[in-house]
């Protein structure tokens, strides 16, 4: 295991920022961390990189990290040839080269000013320089957010090649496509907690929409009304036992249940009412 | 090789994968004895990633559609009775029974029978 | 280390540049300042900030640039040399957002430990070269200066300026926008130098031991006030380390 988190704790104040969370990622493993807005994703990356204090809970790292921050703020003043150098003194087991390499395919002049740069081609930048370091794991803060779809697809399959390699990738994303696209794993965050959590595929074989009468309310998420019928998303075990007609679900959908059905605090196994 | 992997279906990717190499077998793409690229080659042929593809595998093996051969990879198995064919068959049964359902009459089915062997 | 020189040059470049021109300005035009205030003598408004007395007195070399150069255009500006060298040193990669940048990388203890040094070295060597000026120009324009006056007001500047960097860069720590810490030193200099005019908070004025008071006075160096200074300095250094150290990006 590259990263262990332990029933992590971290409190602002009033607001459970992060309330006890565990997850691990593997190697060679890509594992997404999604969630709405100040679900806790950025604070409880923060606290595994350190940035942060936690208030409970262990956290394992057990390698060396390379870090994407949801800002990519970087050093306005400088060119793009001096980040690269100034990079390359203080980050370990960086390639420059390397890096020189991704940013010449990006097609980012190395004499432009990074506050000339638009905000893709700094990330663009960010990426080649998080992406030129050797590191065990990744973490991306929404590695793609702001990017054109030619750009973003690249990126995506520059992070997918990373566990070729023997590295892992932890990252958050608001963008459902793409974590189907990318995702070994899993973990959906909601109000500092994971609510759901294992490998994708498996997510999403384990749910599935079941058609009720109007009349009928269960305790579950209930994703649609239509003028006769209740659509609800329910766990596909219970649905089974309970002798209901299985649709299955795209993963928007799904996600969508899950997190707005725990925020009115159903339960998706869907009970009767 | 590459297939279309569609990453939104509800579907999972590597039930897609499995499914893709077993429509290759029977229509005879791939014959007993072939390779099938290995791991790390199809993930990147396809874009997919690495576990994905082994999950895909794993299962392949399982089912006896494929073997490991030590050292040089995966190799298609002889499918005689493997269960590929079982579960076509079954897909069939089910398919009849919709069509049986939907008031079809058997002399209908049978004729479309009739039909898919006369174009081969 | 590099990084961080790199990206003090401007303030680097430009306190060096304004003090040179501040002694430039001074040290060649003493028979042309001592005439033109003569021109003035008798002028009652004149009396008040120039006794007769200390016009005589500024015709000899010694106390022309003493007292012009650490009594006035360099001595002045010391605390605020401190001030302007330690300022945005931790806030200006916080208020940014680079500062995630650098923690990432490297460990919090090396990152103060370089931030600090490099504040530190280019802060000595402003005064230590502001303060040898007197001691140079004198060499090569072959004037007669009391070397070890110098030296001893070298070490008045030193130190002096050495609490006002301790301080700004404790504010530095501890805020997380490049303005506040600015103010917060500019604004801590004020008080206290106005809290000292009443006399028993005469100690909090840091403006005298600046100015090197006790030199003009006794021709000594005021070696308690300078002890002093470098205690608080430690303290607030290692507050500072602590803070940042815990302290949340």
């Amino acid at each position: 295991m590259i990263l262990e988190v332990k029933q992590l704790k971290k409190y602002y104040k009033n607001i459970k920022a992060v309330d006890g969370i565990s997850f691990f990622v593997d190697k060679n493993e890509i594992f997404a961390l999604l969630g709405p807005n100040g679900a806790g994703k950025t604070t409880t990356i923060k606290c595994i990189l350190g940035l942060r204090n936690k208030d409970d809970g262990e956290i394992k790292l057990n390698g060396s990290v390379a870090y994407l921050p949801e800002g990519k703020e970087l050093y306005q003043s400088y060119t793009v040839k001096k980040m690269i150098e100034i990079t390359a003194s203080i980050t370990k087991d960086f390639d420059k080269d390397k890096c020189f390499r991704f940013v010449e395919q990006f097609d980012i002049p190395l004499s432009e000013k990074v506050s000339e740069l638009s905000n893709g081609q700094t990330t663009q930048l960010y990426i080649s320089l998080v992406l030129s370091q050797k590191a065990e794991l990744y973490i991306l803060d929404e590695p793609t957010w702001g990017l054109d779809p030619i750009v973003r697809n690249q990126i995506l399959e520059m992070i997918r090649n990373i566990p070729f390699d023997g590295s892992s990738v932890l990252y958050t994303s608001h963008i459902l496509s793409e974590v189907e696209k990318v995702a070994d794993k899993v973990a959906i965050m909601n109000k500092g907690k994971i609510i759901e959590i294992g490998y994708l595929d498996d997510i999403k074989e384990k749910y599935c929409a079941i058609r009720v009468d109007k009349s009928r309310n269960l305790d579950g998420y209930k994703y649609k009304s239509t003028e006769t019928e209740n659509v609800f998303v329910v766990k596909k075990e219970w649905a089974q036992e309970h002798d209901f007609e299985c649709e299955p679900i795209t993963f928007d959908v799904l996600f969508e249940a899950i997190v707005l059905g725990n925020n009115s605090s159903s339960n998706i196994r869907g009970e009767e009412q | 090789m590459w297939f279309n992997i569609d990453f939104h279906s509800h579907v999972p990717v590597y039930v897609q994968i499995k499914e893709h190499i077993k429509g290759k077998i029977l229509n005879g793409e791939l014959k007993p004895g072939d390779f099938i690229p290995s791991i790390r080659t199809l993930a990147k042929d396809i874009g997919v990633n690495i576990n994905t593809v082994a999950r895909a595998y794993r299962e392949l093996e399982i089912e006896g559609v494929i073997r490991a051969e030590r050292g040089e990879g995966y190799i298609v198995t002889d499918i005689e009775n493997s269960k590929i064919r079982l579960e076509l068959i079954e897909e069939l049964e089910r398919m009849v029974q919709k069509l049986k359902q939907a008031g079809i009459s058997k002399e209908k089915i049978l004729e479309i029978v009739d039909s898919q062997f006369k174009l081969r | 280390m590099k990084k961080e020189f790199y990206d003090m040059r401007v303030r680097i470049i430009g306190v060096t540049i304004t003090l040179l021109v501040l002694f430039f300005v001074l040290a060649p035009f003493q028979k042309f300042t001592v005439s033109m205030l003569e021109g003035y003598s008798g002028n009652p408004q004149l009396e008040k900030f120039l006794p007769g007395s200390m016009l005589n007195r500024l015709k000899e070399w010694n106390f022309y640039i003493n007292s012009q150069w650490f009594g006035k255009n360099f001595g002045q500006m010391i605390p605020i040399i401190g001030i302007i060298m330690a300022f945005p040193l931790f806030s200006r990669e916080i208020e940014n957002g680079t500062m995630a940048f650098l923690l990432v990388r490297r460990n919090r203890k090396l990152v103060f430990r370089d931030k600090f040094l490099t504040g530190l070295i280019s802060l000595v060597l402003i005064l230590v070269l502001a303060s040898l000026l007197p001691i140079i120009y004198s060499f090569l324009f072959n004037k007669d200066y009391r070397y070890i006056t110098g030296i001893k007001f070298l070490v008045h500047s030193l130190f002096a300026g050495l609490l006002w960097y301790s301080i700004t860069l404790l504010y530095s720590v501890v805020f997380d926008d490049q303005v506040k810490p600015l103010l917060a030193g500019l604004g801590t200099l004020a008080i206290t130098t106005v809290a000292g005019i009443i006399k028993p908070l005469r100690i909090l004025n840091t403006y005298a031991y600046a100015l090197g008071n006790t030199i003009f006075q006794k021709n000594s160096i005021d070696l308690k006030y300078t002890i002093g200074v470098i205690i608080v300095s430690v303290l607030i250094f290692i507050v500072a380390y602590r803070i940042f150290l815990k302290k949340e990006i």
